[in-house]
């Protein structure tokens, strides 16, 4: 097993890094939550991050914490597709292809959210689960997957979710067009 | 702004300059000095804090006189600051980067659509194949060739696949030249292989070369001991050679190989039965007739009409 510093691994792929803060910031500007301080990418612990005002709904503080995994991962998919066919099936070496296929696998492993994210929904699904919203008891399993997903961090879970996503799904995709 | 007392010196100062040092007010000197037994010492959280002014705006520090503003995340904040703070605009290097981004993965998008239909054309054509229908799926090959032409595998396959049909039109002239391209890119191949030798035995019948028709025969034989086809060109050469020739071991050995392809032949195979019509036809009449010249005379059917 290689371990490689968190600090490089984001240096690395600082994309992933940058349109997650963004994507946590677009739903908080969507949902009119004051964001008080914002830092796109650093070297550090943590590599980015967003500061706002406590949301008044669990509906905004779930969208906040849930905003990078589908931002990041649809647009995983929006750069890896147009290189995915001419490099994986063809075998083509398009710099071109290569910088896309860079660029989106890292947006992908930046998806996840971060077990910040997780600590912030957990506290916020309990305190509305009381009042039985639905989207907040649907989010004491989700929280338990982003620990999980988080541990397998370890063994490279991020960057098997950003290659299942540029790579795997639109080959399959492709593959059910047929 | 609002003015507030010192619970150590007594002195009026702006509410902002004062802290919360162990639950008593205190202003900055005041507060430096009670703390200053205390330096590299462990603070818990709340043991200091600054005193805010609810006149001020801690974002732009505008004084609203005497009137609080209201609060954002716990903090005062002024009008202009709050609709600022709900409406933050992304950076300008963001946007741009964003934009150039997006414009650059809509380029490659265009710029490798060939990649993508070539793709889905070879996988239709597969499908087809696997299906059975090759006259279908060879169009659909040649086209995912044409679209990515610098794929030497693809265009290798499409060559095949071209050459599977010229085969099935009798044009193995036609194809034993596609298929020796294919065997430059694929040497080992045991299809290429084996297409090879029926172009090449299907090149000698039609240059009337029965000797060569038959040793292509045998070596395809040899390289699919348990293909009734295979049987079935040894048994169309040999019945060839006895046409020619007139000589009794050479019949002899095509019914023995007829025998052995009809025994391995799956049963009821339409094409099976016609090849080895078209060889008892052979042995009957000593005449050597294309396919072409046999089915014009025979209609496939008039069943009563076959020999």
């Amino acid at each position: 097993m290689i371990i490689i510093p968190g600090w490089l691994v984001s240096l690395i792929t600082f994309p992933g890094v940058i349109v997650h803060e963004a994507a946590h910031m677009f739903f908080c500007k969507l949902r009119g939550v004051a964001v008080l301080d914002v830092c796109f990418f650093r070297i550090g612990n943590p590599a980015g991050y967003v500061i706002h005002e406590p949301p008044r709904e669990f509906t905004t503080s779930f969208f906040i914490s849930i905003g990078p995994f589908l931002i990041n991962s649809v647009l995983c998919v929006v750069f890896c597709l147009p290189a995915m066919v001419p490099v994986r099936v063809f075998g083509q070496s398009d710099p071109v292809a290569y910088f896309l296929i860079w660029l989106g696998m890292s947006i992908g492993m930046h998806a996840l959210p971060s077990t910040g994210d997780a600590n912030g929904l957990w506290r916020e699904a309990r305190a509305a689960a009381g009042s039985l919203h639905p989207l907040a008891l649907a989010s004491f399993p989700l929280v338990i997957l982003i620990y999980v997903a988080n541990g397998l961090r370890f063994f490279w879970f991020d960057y098997l979710y950003g290659f299942a996503l540029g790579f795997l799904l639109p080959e399959m995709l492709l593959k059910r067009m047929v | 702004m609002r003015q507030s007392t010192c619970g150590n010196c007594k002195k009026t100062v702006p509410m902002n300059q004062l802290f919360t040092v162990f639950e008593k007010v205190l202003c900055t000197e005041c507060a430096n000095q009670e703390l200053g037994g205390y330096q590299g010492k462990q603070l818990a959280p709340g043991d200091v804090s600054r005193e805010v002014d609810p006149t001020i705006c801690v974002h732009c520090q505008m004084d609203n006189g005497n009137e609080p503003y209201s609060l954002l995340a716990g903090a005062p904040a002024c009008e202009s600051c709050e609709a600022f703070l709900r409406h933050r605009p992304y950076p300008a290097w963001l946007k741009a980067a964003a934009f150039s981004l997006l414009l650059l993965a809509a380029f490659a998008f265009v710029h490798n659509w060939r990649f993508v239909q070539a793709y889905l054309e070879w996988n239709r054509g597969m499908r087809l194949l696997q299906k059975g229908d090759l006259d279908k799926a060879t169009p659909l090959i040649v086209a995912a060739a044409d679209h990515v032409p610098e794929s030497k595998e693809l265009d290798t396959s499409a060559n095949m696949f071209r050459a599977i049909s010229l085969l099935k039109e009798d044009k193995s002239r036609e194809a034993l030249q596609l298929l020796r391209q294919c065997k430059k890119h694929w040497p080992n191949n045991p299809t290429v292989n084996s297409l090879l030798l029926q172009a090449e035995l299907g090149a000698a019948f039609d240059d009337k070369d029965y000797d060569k028709f038959l040793a292509a025969a045998q070596a395809l034989l040899a390289a699919n001991p348990n293909d009734s086809s295979a049987m079935a060109a040894v048994a169309s050469a040999y019945a060839c050679k006895y046409a020619v020739t007139g000589r009794a071991p050479f019949k002899k050995e095509s019914l023995r190989y007829l025998d052995l392809a009809r025994q391995k032949a799956p049963p009821g195979d339409p094409h099976f039965r016609d090849y080895a019509d078209r060889i008892t036809h052979r042995l009957q009449t000593r005449e050597i007739i294309t396919r072409e010249e046999y089915e014009r005379r025979f209609p496939p059917n008039r069943e009563g009409a076959k020999p």
